[in-house]
């Protein structure tokens, strides 16, 4: 029952009545059986591993709380006490060395078992390189796995930090954990947010819903209509890649990114839409990224929460902790102020962009991925005062609306390179489309015809060309205007035309259905 | 949720889905190859020849005609099975008291007993949602069913579904074209228009044990006889 099955819609249908026509205090338990028999029609038995990590994510978080409850009243008798610094300082610290020995014991079960269903079959082919022979295991990775151990961390790292208080029922942290509009590919929650809306009751409301309804609309759109149908094209081309150098691969690049945005942000949004008709608001997870004047600030626009997860529990962490203090200081001590102050930050950043990578997938090109975007912000970050510099200098003004397109314009491209280490298979195809883009200089390709010999005729190209149209104009206006309010609030008429073209487009235009392999969401294999 | 708000869901919802039904029905693709037969005046037909793309380019109903004086039309569809002809006579004996019922029996070759049967005779089944809608349509899906071809409903009759990339072919016809009125002046001839030349392929001998055809085919067969010699003139 994937999102973009007659199934789902019909299950979407009958979840919302039996979300508003039961009990209000029930509601949540309608949510947990709604996401449960989901994620069983997909993943089937492999429903339990999703299970046991919200069991463990549950004992964790309720044995931390008991740490920080025991530290309180022990702290408080020692302040009653008048106990001395030193006391209170040691019990401190006994508490915390249990709170991270929880905290592994969480990670070690949470992340091994991801790390060895994601990796273990790319680490046997990696060792037979070396004549170092292991059983390849038929390995099935349950779905949506890389963001609910993530979401579950985030869980028990805020406990751990007394943000939140540890929920009390392990059907609420199932619930959390499995939430099934946002288990496939996000957006990643935080509990202390997720939490209140999730377990609280909602009352119907009819604003609520059209939006969502829009909102649901709109994701089709970008899947079904531009996503779907660039798949047809760019699947083509990178099948070809020995074949196709060049502008082709250009073509490719650009094509993919498009896609790529169409293909996550339309699942996010038919996530958040579907959430919102309950009364439930996810975080976003995308903010017009394509229209990004650097990669910095592409990241804070593309997969907001992962960024943020990425930034929070990772980044944060590392540059604040005692090893990073120690470098910036020993280069202080030797008079290297520079050093001093970028190369802890490098160092966390290149691991923290590595890590991004290997999230993505088992396979050097993700690394290589992570590696590109990492490489590129720290040199943004670099150069931005030179750069700046030099530009006022030159007399070109940091306001002036052709360097912005322009900023526009290379941070796409930018993005479109890493695009292509993302969308390729293996190394092999990674390298190869990387050379094949300095290979030919063939710029006709692009009026000639060529383009229409790859799965898309010249009807299904035009399709293409205007829906992406509508999405960039949709993301252009969307910045001064919010177009689900907008249409909300115009005459019933206008309203029902413009939800009218908007499914006939998809049900017509829509690649899915005898003849189409349905294509899963791309993140879904994340 | 307000009274208003529910009729105005509810109407939306109606108003949708009766849109998206024309459509699918205006996209549908409605050429058939019964258009022949549900064409042809009732009782002016002599013989008709039944069966696979064999009889479509393999009988000249004109031919018939210009030397014999035989009425005759094809009735056929591609890679059709023995079920499948047998709903096809049943249709064409609706309208038509034919002298004599020609069957080819290629025909038996499919059901469980070739290479991959089950999506070859899901393609002919899905052809034959040419056949107008009433009991004989039902039975045939009944039949179809107990052969263990894979019905996908409901999605096999939703139009839209099937046939949305349709779009790119709209021409005037999809508007006019009409079976029952189109006469087709073929008679369910397939002109096949160009020379090949073509050398004989090399077959493999075969040499494992022949296999008996499958037993729904050979009681659709027996069906189709005793139904033919019920309902013709001679």
């Amino acid at each position: 029952m994937l999102f973009t099955t007659l199934e789902f819609i019909l299950f979407i249908a009958v979840c919302i009545v039996l979300y508003f026509c039961l009990p209000k205090k029930i509601q949540w338990i309608v949510l947990l059986l709604a996401s449960l028999f989901f994620y069983y029609s997909i993943a089937k038995k492999l429903l339990i591993f999703v299970v046991f990590s919200s069991v463990t994510g549950y004992i964790s978080a309720t044995l931390l709380q008991k740490l920080n409850d025991t530290q309180a009243i022990k702290l408080l008798a020692a302040k009653q006490q008048n106990a001395s610094k030193e006391i209170r300082a040691k019990i401190k610290s006994i508490y915390l060395r249990r709170r991270v020995l929880n905290i592994f014991a969480f990670s070690f079960i949470n992340f091994g078992m991801l790390i060895v269903l994601k990796f273990y079959n790319l680490f046997v082919s990696l060792m037979t390189e070396y004549s170092i022979s292991f059983p390849i295991l038929r390995l099935a990775l349950p779905l949506g796995i890389s963001f609910y151990t993530l979401q579950l961390y985030s869980y028990i790292i805020d406990v751990s930090n007394q943000k939140v208080k540890a929920e009390k029922n392990p059907l609420k942290v199932l619930l959390f954990t499995a939430y099934f509009p946002q288990i496939m590919q996000g957006p990643i929650s935080r509990f202390d947010k997720l939490a209140p809306e999730l377990f609280s009751a909602h009352n119907f409301d009819y604003k609520r819903f059209v939006l969502g309804f829009e909102r649901i609309l709109w994701g089709y759109f970008k899947k079904l209509v531009i996503a779907d149908r660039l798949n047809i094209f760019t699947t083509a081309l990178y099948s070809g890649y020995e074949t196709y150098t060049g502008f082709y691969v250009i073509v490719a690049a650009f094509a993919y990114t498009i896609q790529l945005y169409a293909d996550f942000s339309g699942g996010i949004d038919i996530a958040l839409g579907l959430s919102q008709i309950f009364g439930i608001d996810l975080p976003e997870n995308f903010l017009r990224p394509l229209f990004s004047k650097s990669i910095s600030e592409f990241w804070r626009r593309w997969h907001i929460t992962l960024g943020a997860w990425l930034r929070d529990y990772i980044f944060y962490p590392l540059t604040l902790s005692k090893p990073s203090g120690k470098i910036s200081k020993w280069f202080m001590k030797h008079k290297m102020r520079f050093a001093s102050k970028w190369v802890a930050t490098y160092c966390a950043m290149l691991f923290t962009w590595i890590i991004s990578g290997i999230w993505h997938g088992a396979g050097w090109q993700f690394i290589c991925n992570g590696l590109w975007h990492g490489a590129i912000i720290m040199l943004e970050m670099t150069f931005e005062k030179p750069m700046a510099g030099l530009m006022t200098k030159c007399g070109v003004s940091q306001q002036s609306l052709t360097l912005k397109y322009l900023r526009v314009a290379r941070t796409f491209c930018l993005v479109a390179v890493g695009e292509i280490m993302f969308r390729a298979e293996n190394t092999l195809m990674m390298t190869g489309m990387l050379k094949g883009l300095f290979a030919q200089w063939n710029p006709w390709i692009l009026f000639d015809g060529s383009l229409m010999n790859l799965g898309l005729d010249a009807k299904d190209f035009i399709v293409g060309v205007i829906a992406v149209f509508v999405l960039l104009a949709a993301s252009l206006i969307s910045r001064k205007c919010n177009l689900r309010e907008y249409f909300y609030n115009t005459e019933l008429p206008v309203r029902w035309c413009v939800w009218l073209v908007g499914i006939m487009s998809i049900v017509i235009f829509g690649v899915y259905g005898p003849g189409y392999d349905p294509t899963p969401f791309i993140y879904f294999k994340f | 949720m307000t009274k208003k708000q529910a009729i105005k869901t509810t109407g939306f919802i109606f108003v949708a889905l009766l849109l998206i039904g024309l459509t699918g029905e205006l996209l549908r693709d409605k050429s058939t190859t019964l258009s022949s037969l549900y064409s042809a005046k009732n009782n002016t037909v002599d013989v008709f020849i039944v069966g696979s793309s064999h009889v479509n380019s393999g009988y000249i109903p004109a031919i018939l005609w210009e030397e014999y004086g035989i009425s005759a039309h094809n009735v056929y569809s591609w890679s059709q099975p023995m079920w499948t002809s047998y709903y096809y006579i049943k249709e064409a004996m609706k309208t038509q008291k034919p002298k004599a019922v020609v069957v080819d029996l290629n025909g038996l070759m499919y059901g469980n007993s070739i290479e991959q049967p089950k999506e070859t005779d899901r393609v002919n089944y899905l052809n034959s949602f040419t056949i107008d809608p009433g009991l004989n349509f039902l039975s045939f899906i009944q039949t179809v069913k107990s052969c263990g071809i894979d019905l996908k409903n409901p999605i096999d009759f939703l139009n839209i579904v099937r046939f949305h990339t349709r779009w790119k072919y709209i021409d005037e016809k999809t508007f006019t074209y009409n079976a029952h009125k189109d006469y087709d002046y073929l008679k369910g001839y397939g002109l096949q228009v160009g020379v090949h030349s073509m050398t004989a392929p090399d077959y493999p001998l075969y040499e494992g044990e022949p296999s008996l055809p499958y037993e729904k085919a050979i009681e659709y067969l027996e069906k189709t006889v005793k139904l033919s010699q019920e309902k013709t003139l001679s």
